[in-house]
């Protein structure tokens, strides 16, 4: 079993997607089914995972845990799977807060066989794009990626979701087709499927390196919120309101984080290398001005989206710095970062349903104890205090862009203050009494088993905190 | 004698499926599943006859092999297909559908012949019969209104077959032996500074360029499928462009090669053509069949492309992609099929409203042949998209490259607003209920796709075997 562990964290829910499809959508009955069966196996997965830990040297860098599946013979492409500690760690981080995700969100969704079938592929998905070894696997799982989410955004976008699902499948399709056309160029030069490690050892001459590199480049831009291409996900993002479709959602630029990461350091020659400031250039414009327009938005949905942007921004900085030794920790703060968004969403979630049901506005949070407390903590989190490992590795990585560039570091600090001011900032209004309405509310707080999730999540991060890999025996 | 007839059987099975539809005619017989029934019976029986005789030949004239057999197999799947959808469509319509069956039959005689001959006689004798036969079933189109339109085609395509025999006549005055594939490409090594020589040669590609649309001959392209009734447009989208393309191909490979410094430019120009003018043609139309028969001129853009570098690697592509994109149009045409309401066909994009809320299989078909059309992974399409970039990578082609693969955007365009009705309109129509019959070929089309997915027992492997026989 073992030799086909990789393989089988891919295929099970993919499985459990194919179920979910032809599950009976009619029946009350079914529907709960559907989910029971869903959170099983995403469940199973995560302990799967934590199996697959087992067998990993987790003091050895690069990939490990090698499977190969043999495809077509002529052209020949195999099929080769592996995974390294950071793609364990955002696999495990995303299995995690997915399955938080989906015990949370309400069952009285619309379409819940759509939504659970698509998350299930989608995890499948993105389990193939992070365990993807070669080239091929790697292209196959990115493209593919976009399938569930168009399924996602058409189903729970908003009102101007037909303009929005042309624009995203349009950008995703232009993205997909440059990678597509930069591997296929390796794949000629190399005269077959080579690995993702070997990718630094390309001897690109040249016009054939610009093109490979800026194809790659765009692709990965495309899935990230940076100006110019930002303008996309900001419109879907934004405005998606059930927390398993947002966090889905907020997970997208994070594939084009980790593309760059797999294809760009230590890989792309001096040539290509020295238009890098460029791109960190357009990175801060974005840092900056989404966390302006938080400022003065009034959804904290889109607060919460300016934090992601912002945060994913740092990363990718991170990712383009010329020390390669930041890898691990922007590793150990996804992990972090992916389940502070997961129970900040539904928190909101639940707090706008209220809002709905009730007409209620600020003020909420103080007939809400549980609620508060979970989106204080996780708020707090979020914005850096030392309890979980957001706080030391994103310290590193900013003295690592300090060191690198004052001015940079200037800049970055300051987007992440105005972010964090903007959360806080909802967080006061949330909790302010003086807006409160009145004063007989009952029943509107999170639910206990809610609550304990949340602090179960919280627990996760700050032995996470203490020692990155405490779950690994 | 006995060997003869034996060798003959798959061509005798089709013509007596032929006149067995006519005694059923005769018989009165008034239900057009039974004719459908009877048709694809033999059809079956002549694949079978094929598969086990597959290099055998009653006449010298013919010379089939693995390369004809694998066009003859899939053609017939997908005549299989256009026959069982067929009867749907006549009965709905009250109509027998017996001529259409018998066209039918007599259309893959033809294709059969072509495939296998090595005469151009024979070829420009069943070229004439195959437009004669394509010539009836637009005819099948009973709204019995006079087109103007008609009279002018019908003076293009004659004069097409007259320059096809004008071609033959300058070539066979050039030898005493028969007009066989050899002696034309004899003829065309020695003579190949000859201006009446090239322009035979250019007579005899004319008019295959016509019959499959490719820009500038793509006169009827559009037409055939929008104008002619669905199980017609049917045949046209699907038999019809991978059943020619073999014929050309070994045209092409075994008759033309002698030209292909002059002829590879001129088709690179024509395919990029086809390309630009299928992917604008996708985006400015409405009536689905018309989408499909422009998606289909990109398609066979590309196609000739990669023929034009007339390299067995790029050759054997467009073959692949042509049966790729043949399986999407034909997933796309059980779309067509499935969306009739009260009785009535319809085929304009608006009605694919609501599709996905009313019937999920069809829309399942629908979103997996345009995603495979796109060419998203892992689906077939995958595999075409592969084979393109490839094939052009490696002839260095960068400038077509980078032509195809924007077009191919714009391509993608048209496709995501036929799912965006799918998926994201409201219903419009209510649509009929949908066939049993009707959801086992959607799956069927399905599981071919996957089939090519998947490559279970290098399906994919023999594939290429059977097409390389060609260079043997």
């Amino acid at each position: 079993m073992t030799d086909y562990l990789l393989l089988l964290l891919i295929l099970l829910p993919f499985i459990g997607a194919m179920f979910v499809m032809s599950a009976k959508s009619d029946r009350h009955y079914a529907v709960n089914n559907v989910y029971r069966v869903s959170i099983w196996i995403m469940a199973v997965d995560i302990v799967l995972l934590l199996y697959t830990f087992s067998f990993f040297d987790v003091e050895k860098n690069g990939i490990q845990l090698i499977e190969k599946y043999q495809w077509l013979n002529n052209p020949e492409i195999a099929l080769l799977l592996g995974a390294d500690i950071f793609s364990m760690m955002l696999a495990l981080s995303i299995n995690l807060s997915l399955l938080i995700a989906a015990i949370c969100t309400s069952r009285d969704v619309l379409h819940p066989k759509t939504l659970l079938a698509s998350e299930l592929l989608f995890i499948s998905l993105l389990n193939g794009y992070l365990f993807a070894a070669d080239i091929f696997s790697f292209y196959i799982f990115f493209s593919a990626l976009s399938m569930p989410l168009i399924i996602l955004v058409s189903t729970y976008g908003n009102q101007n979701k037909k303009n929005i699902f042309k624009r995203f499948s349009l950008y995703n399709l232009i993205g997909a087709t440059l990678l597509f056309l930069a591997l296929m160029l390796i794949y000629n030069l190399k005269g077959g499927n080579i690995p993702l490690n070997t990718i630094g050892h390309l001897n690109l001459t040249g016009t054939m390196q610009y093109v490979v590199w800026f194809s790659i480049f765009f692709a990965f831009v495309s899935r990230l919120p940076v100006w110019p291409f930002h303008y996309w996900m900001a419109s879907i993002n934004a405005t998606l309101k059930n927390p398993l479709v947002f966090l889905t959602s907020n997970l997208i630029p994070l594939t084009g984080l980790y593309g760059f990461m797999r294809f760009w350091p230590n890989a792309v020659p001096a040539t290509i290398g020295k238009y890098a400031p460029l791109f960190e250039a357009a990175c801060i414009v974005t840092m900056l001005f989404i966390s302006l327009i938080s400022l003065s938005h009034k959804e904290i949905r889109y607060k919460l989206f300016a934090y992601t942007t912002v945060y994913c921004l740092l990363y990718l900085i991170g990712v383009f710095l010329p020390t390669g030794a930041l890898k691990q920790n922007i590793g150990y703060s996804l992990f972090a970062y992916i389940l502070i968004i997961t129970v900040i969403s539904f928190v909101l979630s639940h707090i706008e349903e209220i809002k709905k049901q009730l007409g209620l506005g600020q003020g909420i949070l103080c007939y809400m104890p549980r609620a508060s407390q979970c989106l204080s903590l996780f708020i707090l989190a979020a914005i850096g205090l030392p309890v979980t490992p957001l706080f030391w590795n994103n310290f590193i990585i900013v003295s690592e862009i300090f060191n690198y560039s004052l001015l940079l570091g200037i800049l970055v600090m300051l987007s992440m203050f105005i972010v964090a001011l903007a959360l806080l900032e909802e967080l006061y209004r949330l909790k302010d009494k003086s807006y409160a309405a009145c004063a007989n509310i009952n029943n509107i707080d999170l639910s206990k088993t809610r609550f304990i999730i949340c602090m179960i999540s919280l627990s996760i991060l700050f032995f996470s905190f203490i020692k990155p890999l405490w779950f690994v025996f | 004698m006995l060997k003869n007839i034996i060798s003959a059987l798959p061509e005798i099975s089709l013509l007596i499926g032929i006149l067995h539809l006519w005694f059923l005619f005769l018989a009165k017989t008034e239900k057009a599943k039974v004719y459908s029934a009877v048709a694809r019976f033999w059809l079956l029986v002549s694949l079978f006859f094929s598969v086990l005789y597959y290099d055998k030949t009653f006449t010298s004239l013919l010379q089939p092999n693995s390369y004809t057999l694998l066009f003859y197999l899939l053609i017939g799947f997908f005549a299989y297909i256009v026959l069982g959808l067929s009867s749907y469509w006549f009965s709905a319509k009250n109509r027998l559908g017996c001529r259409y069956d018998a066209l039918i039959l007599l259309a893959l005689l033809c294709f059969k012949l072509m495939q296998e001959t090595v005469s151009l006689l024979v070829l420009f004798a069943c070229y004439v019969l195959l437009n004669v036969m394509e010539w009836s079933l637009k005819g099948l189109n009973y709204d019995k209104k006079t087109d103007p339109e008609n009279a002018r085609l019908f003076w293009i395509t004659l004069t097409i077959i007259i320059l096809f025999a004008l071609g033959l006549l300058y070539l066979s005055s050039q030898t005493t032996a028969p007009l066989s594939y050899q002696t034309i490409q004899t003829i065309l090594t020695t003579q190949s500074d000859s201006l009446p020589c090239y322009l035979s040669a250019v007579f005899i590609t004319i008019p295959f360029l016509y019959s499959l649309g490719i820009v500038p001959f793509h006169i009827t392209a559009e037409d055939n499928a929008g104008k002619s009734i669905l199980p017609v447009s049917h045949y046209f989208a699907t038999i019809a462009p991978i059943a020619l393309w073999g014929v050309f191909i070994k045209l092409n490979l075994q008759v033309l090669s002698p030209l292909k410094a002059d002829f590879s430019p001129v088709y690179v120009l024509f395919a990029l053509s086809s390309v630009i003018f299928g992917a604008l043609g996708v985006n400015a139309r409405i009536n689905l069949y018309r989408i499909n028969a422009y998606a289909k001129t990109y398609y066979l853009g590309i196609m000739l492309l990669l023929l034009s570098y007339f390299k067995a690697q790029t050759t054997y592509a467009s073959f692949l992609i042509g049966l790729i994109s043949v399986l999407a149009f034909n997933g796309m045409y059980l779309v067509f099929y499935s969306i009739k309401s009260r009785g009535e066909y319809l085929a304009t994009t608006a009605s694919l409203s609501g599709l996905a809320e009313n019937k999920p299989y069809t829309a399942a078909i629908l979103i997996v042949s345009l995603f495979s059309l796109i060419g998203m992974p892992p689906l077939a399409g995958f595999l075409a998209e592969m084979n393109i970039i490839n094939g052009l990578i490696s002839q260095k082609s960068y400038i077509s490259l980078g032509i195809i693969l924007f077009f191919w955007l714009v391509l993608a365009k048209a496709g995501l607003e036929l799912i965006k009705a799918a998926y994201f309109e409201h219903r419009l129509k209510i649509y009929d209920t949908e066939n049993t019959l009707l959801i086992f070929y959607i799956f069927l089309n399905i599981l071919c796709l996957a089939l090519v997915v998947f490559n279970p027992f290098n399906i994919i492997e023999t594939m290429k075997d059977m097409f390389y026989v060609l260079y043997l």
